[in-house]
């Protein structure tokens, strides 16, 4: 007996051309995850919560930075020193008024 | 996503290898079962769908064993294949009418690619067991699909 029995390069070329993959009915997921939740191997989805919860976290982030960049933008601190100057003049004017 | 990735091909092994469509869904789902519970332990530098399709293989023989003591219990009911003029059947079919042992072996070195290393692996056989099953089930399928070719009769 030899080692393998060869089969025909038309039969070898058959079994190549059989198909690969076939989808299985829809039902059939659903079963699964029937089943899956009932023996406890699936928790509920916990997509909504985390999705809202990350664009919280990225909203957080963006007001954070923005406010940062307010109170510490060099631009800003001119401008929050000349309204003092500004308003040192203005008080001395009053009271030199007076 | 990994279901629906990976289950037209596992489904189609287990339809190969069980003939039977109801048993191919029953055992997809119990192959996914298996391996969610063993999802754990997978190392995820191997090939995911070769350790599916593994884990489907041992399915498919328990289930192969369940069905062979259950047939030794009832009249066979199988209906007869329908043959072409000049005798033969088509693949598909004639896989189906080998016994369960070499279709699986045939299905998985001859359709799938596996080695004769991986099959005894696999199902826990020697190499050369494997390399007998796929001897005979090839001259099996061969006889099936050319009834009177003097190449079918070859020994």
């Amino acid at each position: 007996m030899s080692d393998e029995f060869e089969l025909t390069d038309a039969d070898r070329a058959a079994l190549s051309a059989l198909r690969r993959e076939t989808l299985p009915p829809p039902a059939l997921e659903d079963a699964l995850v029937r089943t899956l939740s009932v023996r406890g191997l699936l928790r509920p989805s916990a997509r909504w919560s985390v999705r809202l919860a990350a664009i919280a976290a990225a909203a957080l982030l963006f007001l954070g930075g923005f406010a940062w960049g307010r109170l510490t933008a060099p631009g800003d601190r001119t401008a929050t020193a000349t309204r003092g100057a500004t308003s040192n003049v203005q008080t001395a004017r009053v009271v030199a008024w007076f | 996503m990994l279901y629906r990735r990976h289950t037209p091909r596992l489904f189609q092994v287990l339809a190969r290898i069980l003939d039977v469509r109801a048993d191919a869904e029953d055992a997809a789902q119990e192959t996914w079962i298996r391996a969610v519970q063993s999802l754990p332990g997978f190392r995820w530098e191997s090939a995911f769908q070769s350790w599916l399709i593994g884990i489907g293989i041992n399915v498919a023989r328990n289930m192969i064993r369940r069905r062979h003591e259950y047939s030794q219990l009832t009249p066979d009911t199988t209906p007869a294949m329908s043959e072409s003029p000049d005798g033969g059947i088509d693949v598909e079919r004639a896989l189906g009418r080998l016994p369960p042992g070499q279709r699986m072996v045939l299905v998985l070195h001859d359709v799938e690619g596996w080695t004769h290393e991986e099959i005894a692996q696999r199902l826990g056989m020697a190499t050369g067991t494997s390399k007998s099953q796929l001897f005979d089930a090839r001259r099996a399928l061969c006889v099936l699909l050319h009834p009177i070719s003097p190449h079918a009769s070859r020994t």
